[in-house]
């Protein structure tokens, strides 16, 4: 296990991270100016939404370590929520925004309550079931969600009474969501709260004999995630116009658990990075989708072999370069 | 009354074919704690050997069944020795990623290779019917019963009475003390893998003649077997078996008397119902972690 905050700090050494962040968030700003095409804008803005998608899922696999399969569910719900309440009964993006993600809060704890009852590979199944529950229930309940032919005719965005038809100003809209997600991992990081999580992952026994309550806190981060994650979901209902059956798919739960193993679960830097990796490159790559899923599982499978903290052991090494040498890191076996 | 037994026998043959799958699950995982998300790969692989058996090297049924299982005893070694061996002793987390990337591999060099649309694999004991009380059943349905019957009846005698099923049990209690006794962890291990694998291999074999081959196929089909597992008790191969079972019994009365689109819902809130009650399972006392 790897905690960034645990690392010691050595006297006089620049930090160079807070800075690195702030570059990123700066580059990001100034991006669509660079962007000629729209079709890079909505590259862009796909991999912003898996930012914030990773960054929640890393909530609940990273810091209390439940792999948690049903992460879709809340995306899917997000979207269809978004979909119906505008569509149908002409709700505000706002509105729509809020409500979901309270509901969410709501649906995770419908959902968590039942599994985290089960013990780590248990509850992995457990979730999945409830995955395919919601996806069978979007493309079986026609009345509802439409069914295969998908909910259609989603409003332009308006925040505000301002209406947000241009992909920059969707692109900012997502960017400030995703820096909004990184925030509140970023917080829960620093907080008194994360130190929690981190005593129930690590050891539910002894933080259970501290009076920290495992299931109290592993709901509570739960309800975090499926958020943060409904919330993208909305976003996409808007951004797509367009709601199927297929935003509940388990290729999103594949690309998640990709995003996360491969920049270092718990480790917010290596998750942004795979997480932006991974949605920008195979576009560029022009792959179809067969054989880009063909080569992510094997880069799945060798990255999870060969260096389980993935990405973050990379930024360590590098972050240690013309230092001192310090003691590494015990890596925990998960 | 003709639907009634005639949605009976549909479960029956639906059971064995769960009870096979989710036994292999619950051997792997009783024996060396891994939770393997490509098992039901392994069954989609097992479809399309049949296929290919059939129509490219056109052998008859029986010979392509039999070709089928025993290449699917290498593709269980071969499993073995590229992913399985790594990561016997590697975290939970690290084993399920890895298992689950392996599946996703295989179901899209399936796509890859033989496209998307399902394959048919002929049986000239699926187009012959007896008639059971007015109704018409598919004869291949009891060539399903009887090769689960066989491979249970194999199964239960290899892990009583010969040394190395003895060692797989010795195994599944105690790993380290197995190993510190001089039983050879990795060589068990294999055993362990190509016997699931052999039994995913028969249940391709049998079923894929009365439905079809197609790259998706082992998806569900290895949610359900996970279902029918963690109600059996984590690692209970005979608490698997029964649940598996029941759940193609109930999931073939829900296709005959609720609708067949909920059908899936029903088996999945089964599952979930029963793990609320008893979180270790039907038959399973406290899980090992």
């Amino acid at each position: 296990m790897i905690d960034v905050r645990e690392e010691p700090r050595l006297r006089g050494a620049v930090r160079v991270e807070p800075a690195l962040w702030c570059a990123g968030f700066a580059f990001a700003l100034v991006l669509p100016l660079a962007l000629p095409v729209p079709y890079y804008i909505s590259t862009a803005i796909t991999a912003l939404m898996f930012v914030a998608l990773a960054v929640a899922f890393d909530i609940v696999v990273g810091r209390i370590g439940a792999l948690s399969l049903c992460q879709p569910v809340f995306f899917g719900f997000g979207s269809y929520a978004a979909a119906i309440l505008a569509t149908r009964h002409g709700w505000s993006f706002g509105a729509v925004l809020l409500l979901s993600m309270a509901a969410a809060v709501v649906l995770a704890l419908a959902i968590g309550v039942p599994s985290f009852r089960l013990s780590l590979h248990a509850f992995a199944i457990g979730t999945l079931g409830f995955a395919v529950i919601a996806m069978l229930v979007a493309r079986n309940w026609v009345g509802l969600t439409g069914g295969p032919l998908c909910m259609t005719g989603v409003p332009p965005l308006s925040v505000a009474g301002v209406e947000l038809t241009s992909l920059t100003a969707q692109y900012y809209l997502i960017l400030a969501m995703a820096a909004g997600a990184i925030g509140v991992a970023f917080a829960i990081a620093r907080s008194r709260l994360g130190l929690a999580l981190t005593a129930v992952r690590d050891d539910p026994v002894l933080a259970g004999a501290r009076g920290l309550s495992p299931t109290a806190f592993r709901l509570t981060a739960f309800g975090i995630s499926a958020a943060l994650s409904a919330g993208v979901g909305v976003f996409n209902a808007y951004f797509q116009s367009v709601v199927c059956p297929e935003n509940l798919d388990l290729s999103y739960t594949t690309a998640l658990l990709i995003m996360v193993f491969i920049g270092g679960r718990s480790s917010l830097r290596g998750v942004v990075a795979a997480a932006l990796l991974f949605t920008v490159l195979p576009q560029m790559l022009r792959l179809t989708e067969e054989w880009r899923l063909v080569i992510y599982g094997l880069v799945l499978l060798v990255v999870v072999i060969t260096i389980p903290d993935g990405l973050e052991r990379a930024f360590q090494a590098a972050g240690r370069l013309g230092r001192r040498r310090t003691q590494p890191t015990p890596v925990r076996k998960r | 009354m003709n639907g009634l037994i005639e949605q009976l026998i549909n479960g029956l043959t639906l059971g064995s074919q769960y009870a096979l799958v989710a036994a292999g699950l619950a051997l792997i995982f009783g024996v060396l704690e891994i939770v393997n998300f490509a098992h039901g790969e392994l069954v989609m692989i097992g479809a399309y050997l049949l296929h290919a058996a059939g129509t490219y090297l056109d052998l008859p049924y029986p010979l392509a069944a039999v070709t089928t299982v025993a290449a699917m005893a290498a593709v269980g070694a071969l499993f073995y020795v590229t992913v399985i061996r790594r990561i016997l002793e590697r975290g939970w987390q690290v084993q399920l990623v890895a298992t689950l990337a392996v599946s996703i591999v295989l179901i899209n060099l399936a796509i890859v290779v033989e496209g998307s649309l399902p394959k048919v694999a002929y049986s000239e004991l699926g187009t012959r019917t007896v008639t059971i009380a007015g109704t018409q059943v598919s004869v291949q349905r009891f060539v399903v019963l009887l090769s689960m019957a066989a491979t249970f009846g194999v199964l239960i005698w290899f892990l009583r009475s010969t040394r190395t099923g003895r060692a797989m049990r010795a195994l599944a209690q105690n790993r380290e003390a197995a190993a510190v006794v001089g039983i050879p962890v990795q060589r068990i291990g294999l055993v362990t893998v190509v016997i699931a694998s052999c039994m995913a291999g028969i249940a391709a074999a049998t079923m894929t003649p009365l439905y079809s081959a197609h790259p998706t196929m082992g998806t569900l089909l290895a949610i359900k077997a996970f279902a029918a597992v963690i109600m059996g008790g984590f690692g209970n191969v005979s608490g698997a078996v029964v649940s598996g079972f029941a759940l193609g019994i109930a999931e073939a009365l829900a296709i005959g008397y609720v609708s067949s689109a909920y059908a899936d819902v029903l088996v999945f809130s089964v599952m979930i119902a029963v793990l609320l009650v008893r979180p270790h399972g039907l038959f399973g006392r406290a899980v090992r972690a």
